[in-house]
């Protein structure tokens, strides 16, 4: 991979100094941080270091209160949610989201639908029984495709909501806590997944999960307090004593 | 936090098959067949068995199925509870009401202007003397208004019980306004004493008869529409923004179109309805626009079953002939019953009749499988 | 300057009828998201209560009847929260995390609120009073068995018919004795009128104004009770309790509040209030089965412009909506612009008190294009997660 990339340092989001403050509260203090096209990032931190917020800033949820978000050279800070996705931002919640009513099948025609305007949806022709297929073969999903949604166990309604995160191909995951309630097993096949998903996306998980983060990790960024606290390999951080202090030292307390 | 709304999707949209495996073609075919029966049934065979009264009202009640079936689709599929479709209604009621006032020779203006000294035709009065602009005005200003304000309002994310009582302001709102308005549509007592439509004196019994047919058909339309909206990926949308609207927006669907274009859609059915029935009844008044019978035309969809078109059809004729039955032998009871049919359908069928039945049908459909493989072991035995 | 005066005392006025009337519906809605649609008819309850007391207070005589006001007010609340604490448990409570729902129960229960005052006699008390007594007590008998739920569809069905049919049969039997004694309604579908005490009727002058005694009462009452909600609110334990699960209901549950009493609790004191509201609208004019809904939409709007969470919104937004419809409504604001033609028109043509209430809405649903979440919205990363 490493090879095949050349060009691979481009970025393709810039923070800059972003801040978020809630009453007073400040989720987000002065962070600064980017990620390189064709990256796999995890961001890990303990609770309230702002990792879910950083992804409610990047998926227009949240507005910040100072700082500029760049996404492709473009401002996010302006546009609101389903713009930054037609951007090319997909992101995966914390607790899976998917259409309960809905069934996998449906679900997944709803992200992969290319025109997402009002009319070209009502009277767009469209074939995508194919890619469809082929999602539910990837999410293992196939002989469940036509059950609602709110009847799959946690577990799979996790793997549903990545295959629709996927069938909006965006340039940018976001994965939040995407194997929080899996098996071991499951947990492995999600980072197997995440693995040939990088290969051409560009990836930011956050995760709590060690033995999850150690599979999957090539750079990690630790948060604390709503700004940077250090970046650098698994082992790198691992071993970091500011690291140990705010986080990993609070376990061995607790 | 989103409770899964009932166990089975919208009807149409790839149920489990229930023992009858048909390809969604075979099925499309099959719904079209039932809904012709059902047409010439009502066209052919009703009108000889039921009694001159008793057709009628079931004309009037046909129309009103057309405003259920728009509820439907914005309450049902959409979650947008609306508390103000008698606006819509009463807009549509008027449009054609105003027209039929203005059968009069020329020159003659309609006879209540009198009472309140005005002479001359208000301005907005003129375009109705033509019946094709007419026909236009009756489901585009009901959609046109609910456009609008269905977009200053859903534009801002203002939604669920926000929503509701937004709708029902509106209604108050509207009913003001025409009651205040004496010198301009009659105020009070709205329009009536119509005769004419197409030089055709509508009281008589032919034109009675094409009244109801017409119904018959606009209800048939407004099936397919809302049939054409709900199924496929628009549909599914629709269900996606009642389930977990932001969600929507993060697969990036903006929903304020979605959820615009089906209230303005309801609203033109509405229209159509308070223009069907204004024909039948002969009076329109700010009465259509009174909060009570807003909130009444929800009550129709949820007993019927809403998320399920056929249910607000059938919902919206129920209940009216029970209302008609028990209003015209104890009209004390009728509050009674009504205010218990809010609670008994909220509390008890939350699916209302068609979700009752489709719950019921699978497990009875359960048992007959059970039972029949039973019979096959013991008769090898 | 006069002008200006009289209108804000008006327009205060009216604000403060709203405003009594909305405290408990912002108090519920903040709670539990939800919107009770009978909260009008509580308020009906409420002057209907005033109108009884009052009339026992006048067979008593003179020093009474003057001060019939205060047991009034008090009786007004017990009967509303009553109603609404029954409302709640038998009602709302299964219809958690469905507002719309709730929206259409709770309508349904007004409509049967506003018959039963239309029709009410000693013939519908007694049957419902057997009723009640022969269904609750039985399921309350027979709950104790053991096989309790096996046979529970069966019994509630049976007891559901049984207890109709003697109340019913008790009903027939009384009329048929007693006749029209027992027949004749209440109350009826006429309105009612309430007189209020001669130490409220009149006015104090000031200046050129004239200050009407029952909208000084009135507006005194609300101090009272936006200051004695305050107080409960902040100071005592059970206020601290509804606070929080205001804030955060699953939360709360775990640290051991008990949140379904919290509910009813809440629940009853708001329709308490809609009581004390409906001892304030029952000065102002007639009671009639329709009392509530005249008021309902605008104590709605108030709950919208307010917001959620914070007292203050109510007040702001109540004051606010009832000096608009004055100021509107009485064609001031037409007096305020003489110089320009077109305005000075089109607020001629709102200059009715219906008409208001339209020119009223539309500047609420401008406002909204600005506040969609009301005056004080609450911020965090729970909101619309």
């Amino acid at each position: 991979m490493l090879t095949a990339a050349p060009i691979a340092t481009r970025q393709i989001l810039q923070i800059q100094d972003l801040t978020v403050s809630f009453d007073g509260f400040k989720a987000l203090n002065g962070l600064n941080f980017s990620l390189d096209e064709g990256e796999l990032r995890v961001v890990i931190g303990p609770n309230g270091a702002g990792k879910t917020t950083l992804l409610d800033v990047l998926t227009g949820k949240v507005r910040p209160t100072k700082g500029c978000v760049l996404f492709k050279g473009k401002d996010l800070t302006k546009l609101k949610e389903h713009q930054i996705s037609v951007l090319g931002i997909g992101r995966k919640f914390q607790t899976p989201r998917i259409y309960q009513n809905l069934n996998p099948r449906e679900n997944l025609e709803l992200s992969l639908n290319p025109h997402k305007e009002v009319f070209p949806t009502l009277f767009g022709r469209r074939d995508l029984r194919d890619k469809v297929d082929a999602l539910l073969e990837t999410i293992h999903l196939v002989h469940k495709d036509r059950i609602p949604a709110g009847l799959l166990s946690h577990g799979e309604k996790q793997w549903l909501e990545i295959g629709m995160v996927i069938a909006q191909d965006p340039d940018l995951l976001l994965l939040d806590e995407c194997v929080a309630g899996m098996t071991d097993k499951e947990t492995e096949a999600t980072g197997e997944l995440i693995q040939s998903l990088a290969k051409n996306h560009t990836i930011l998980v956050i995760e709590h999960d060690m033995v999850f983060v150690r599979q999957i990790a090539r750079k990690v960024t630790v948060l604390h307090q709503g700004a940077l606290l250090c970046e650098g390999s698994f082992e790198e951080v691992k071993n970091d004593p500011r690291v140990i202090e705010v986080y990993l030292g609070s376990h061995k307390r607790g | 936090m989103k409770v899964l709304h009932s166990p089975h999707t919208p009807d149409g949209i790839t149920t489990p098959a229930q023992g009858l495996d048909l390809s969604p073609r075979n099925k499309l075919l099959l719904e079209a067949g039932v809904l012709m029966g059902v047409l010439l049934l009502l066209i052919f065979v009703f009108p000889a068995v039921l009694s001159g009264f008793r057709l009628n009202l079931l004309g009037r009640f046909l129309a009103l199925s057309i405003v259920a079936l728009g509820i439907d689709l914005i309450w049902g599929y959409t979650g947008m509870l609306s508390l103000g479709q008698g606006v819509f209604f009463a807009l549509g009621g008027y449009a054609l009401g105003m027209h039929l006032s203005l059968q009069l020779p020329d020159g003659r203006i309609p006879e209540f202007f009198s009472l309140y000294g005005v002479t001359e035709l208000p301005w907005f009065w003129r375009p109705f003397y033509s019946f094709s602009f007419t026909a236009i005005a009756i489901f585009l200003i009901p959609a046109l208004v609910a456009s609008a304000l269905g977009y200053l309002v859903v534009r801002n994310r203002i939604r669920g019980v926000y929503f509701s009582i937004l709708t029902q302001a509106t209604t108050i709102i509207f009913f003001n306004f025409f009651n205040g308005q004496q010198r301009l549509i009659n105020g009070t007592n709205g329009l009536t004493s119509f005769t004419t439509l197409f030089d055709l004196n509508i009281n008589s019994a032919e034109m009675r008869f094409a009244i109801y047919v017409a119904t018959i058909l606009f209800v048939a339309l407004a099936y397919v529409l809302c049939r054409y909206l709900t199924s496929g990926l628009f549909g599914r949308i629709l269900v996606a923004i009642r389930d977990d609207e932001p969600r929507v927006r993060f697969s990036g669907y903006d929903p304020t179109g979605f959820k615009v274009l089906v209230f303005a859609v309801a609203a033109g059915l509405a229209g159509i309805a308070g223009a069907l029935f204004t024909l039948q009844t002969g009076i329109i008044s700010p009465n259509a626009m009174s909060v009570p019978f807003s909130i009444e035309m929800v009550i129709w969809v949820a007993v019927g079953g809403r998320s399920s078109l056929i249910g607000a059809v059938i919902g919206a004729v129920l209940v009216n002939f029970a209302k008609s039955l028990l209003s015209e032998s104890f009209p004390e009871i009728w509050l009674f019953f009504q205010g218990g049919l809010f609670l008994l359908v909220v509390m008890v069928l939350p699916d209302g009749l068609v979700g009752w039945v489709r719950t019921q049908g699978r497990q009875l459909w359960i048992i007959f499988q059970l039972w029949r493989r039973r019979l096959a072991k013991t008769s090898l035995a | 300057m006069t002008l200006l005066f009289d209108s804000l005392f008006n327009g205060i006025s009216i604000g403060t009828v709203l405003l009594m009337a909305a405290l408990g519906l912002a108090i519920v809605f903040g709670l539990m998201g939800v919107i009770n649609m009978a909260h009008g008819e509580l308020m009906m309850l409420g002057a209907y209560t005033t109108f009884v007391v009052q009339n026992v207070f006048r067979q008593w005589g003179d020093p009474w009847r003057d001060f019939y006001i205060f047991p009034a007010l008090v009786a007004a609340f017990g009967v509303a929260a009553l109603v609404g604490l029954i409302l709640e448990r038998a009602v709302i409570r299964f219809l958690y995390g469905r507002p719309l729902e709730t929206l259409l129960a709770t309508w349904g229960v007004s409509l049967i609120l506003q018959q039963f005052v239309r029709s009410v006699n000693w013939v519908l008390a007694l049957r419902l009073g057997v009723f009640g007594l022969l269904f609750f007590g039985g399921w309350w008998l027979l709950a104790k068995r053991v096989d309790w739920p096996r046979i529970k569809g069966w019994v509630l069905t049976l007891l559901l018919v049984l207890s109709t049919a003697i109340g019913t049969v008790g009903g027939r039997l009384l009329a048929q004795t007693y006749a029209l004694a027992v027949t004749q309604p209440w109350f009826g579908a006429q309105n009612r009128d309430v007189t209020a005490p001669r130490w409220l009727r009149g006015g104090i002058p000031v200046g050129q104004l004239f200050l009407p005694n029952t909208r000084l009462f009135i507006i005194s009452l609300t101090l009272v009770c936006i200051l004695g909600l305050y107080i409960f609110l902040q100071h005592t334990r059970w206020g601290l309790r509804i606070r929080a699960v205001t804030q955060n209901r699953a939360m709360s549950a775990c640290v051991g509040i008990p949140t379904q009493t919290v509910d009813a609790l809440t629940f009853a004191i708001g329709s308490g209030l809609a009581g004390v509201a409906g001892v304030a609208v029952s000065l102002l004019g007639s009671v009639g089965p329709n009392t509530g809904q005249n008021y309902i939409v605008d104590t709605f709007m108030v709950v919208v412009v307010g917001g959620v969470g914070k007292l203050l919104g109510s007040i702001v937004a109540a004051l606010g909506i009832g000096i608009a419809n004055f100021l509107i409504g009485s064609g001031t604001l037409a007096l305020i612009f003489p110089g320009v033609p077109i305005l000075t028109d089109t607020l001629n043509f709102f200059a009715t008190t219906s008409m208001a209430k339209v020119m009223v809405f539309a500047l609420i649903v401008v406002f909204l294009q600005f506040r969609p979440r009301g005056l004080f919205p609450e911020k965090g990363r729970t909101v619309d997660a």
